[in-house]
């Protein structure tokens, strides 16, 4: 909040002040490509975290988008339950994969059909940082969930 | 000591029979473990399904009739869905053309089963169903035509408000289940869902 009013005010270098969310990395995110017409699409990457304490991810825009949302899909017996998540944790030195079958972002309503090829925008927020992503859209067949990370 | 003998025995002989036992479970899991069955659910009779009506993705009525002469794989969701039905209709791309790289002249074709009909009319699951295969089949109907279809299968589903509005998502089954030439229920595959082994499976479950 303080850097960004900085910014504004002083005109400041401002990249690295918004764009930071100190410690975390994101490696290989992607968008699944949807059918014409698909309301809904799911992203993915996985989240690491270099610092000592959990890092909390608040938000997620797309302006790309109606709307953006955290997710999750779980299985209950064979039942398929999701649901949204306020925020996500990146555990303290360790990483949060968001894939098929679990963790994802929501993507909601595109301006306009997104095509393989293409590149989402996506910025996350965490607390007063921002850490912008540019995921590519995918056409993805069938992707087998990995064995089980812990929650 | 009498007693320590009288212990010493009663552990050999519960010994050699734990053995005895467990001897007898692997002869008999060996005998009769179903060399067809790797991961589906085979019901012990084939299941008859009720009366129902629902449309397909072409507008054309589908109703019990048109379940004969086909086996039939059925998976439940909506196009809503991002995650899982996305992913598993590719899986059924993959299981779809898995089967028919075997066997050409099969009678073996993919059904996905809309449960938001409210949503998914006749033109979006055209497109959406198309995208993933052409030769897949969507059907959806009105809820209690469609409940009829899904309750005789065990199949649940729910609408959840998301708290935003009216709107909506639809908990389901993430359940394939498999119709035979009849218009009868014979096997399910359950989540988490494998490609090679439901080939495996299906390649013996449609033999007959």
């Amino acid at each position: 909040m303080l850097n960004e009013l900085a910014c504004m005010l002083f005109g400041m270098s401002c990249a690295v002040a918004m764009q930071d969310c100190p410690g975390l990395r994101v490696v290989d995110p992607w968008v699944r490509e949807a059918p014409p017409n698909a309301e809904v699409q799911a992203g993915y990457m996985t989240l690491s975290n270099e610092n000592d304490e959990d890092l909390i991810l608040t938000s997620v825009a797309a302006p790309q988008y109606a709307n953006a949302e955290f997710h999750r899909m779980w299985f209950e017996g064979d039942r398929m339950r999701m649901e949204g998540q306020p925020t996500l944790v990146v555990p303290a030195k360790g990483q949060l994969v968001l894939e098929p079958g679990g963790y994802h972002l929501m993507l909601f309503k595109p301006d306009q059909r997104m095509r393989a090829g293409e590149t989402v925008h996506i910025r996350l927020q965490c607390g007063a940082g921002k850490k912008f992503v540019e995921a590519p859209v995918r056409k993805a067949g069938f992707i087998e969930s990995a064995p089980h990370h812990g929650h | 000591m009498n007693k320590t003998f009288l212990v010493l025995g009663a552990a050999a002989l519960s010994l050699l029979l734990g053995i005895a036992v467990w001897a007898w479970q692997q002869s008999r899991l060996t005998e009769t473990a179903p060399a067809a069955s790797q991961v589906a659910t085979l019901l012990p009779q084939p299941r008859e399904l009720p009366a129902f009506r629902l449309t397909d993705h072409n507008g054309q009525a589908f109703q019990n009739e048109q379940l004969m002469n086909h086996w039939s794989l059925l998976f439940f969701g909506f196009t809503r869905c991002p995650d899982i039905c996305p992913n598993t209709l590719g899986l059924l791309h993959a299981v779809n053309s898995a089967v028919k790289a075997e066997n050409p002249s099969t009678n073996f074709r993919v059904v996905f089963v809309s449960v938001d009909p409210r949503y998914d009319t006749t033109p979006v699951l055209k497109s959406y169903v198309e995208y993933f295969d052409p030769s897949f089949v969507a059907i959806s109907g009105p809820e209690p035509q469609l409940r009829n279809l899904t309750d005789s299968l065990y199949v649940p589903y729910t609408y959840v408000p998301t708290g935003n509005g009216d709107e909506y998502t639809v908990e389901h089954s993430g359940t394939l289940v498999l119709l035979n030439p009849q218009g009868q229920a014979v096997a399910y595959f359950s989540p988490p869902l494998q490609l090679q082994p439901i080939v495996d499976d299906l390649r013996h479950l449609t033999r007959s």
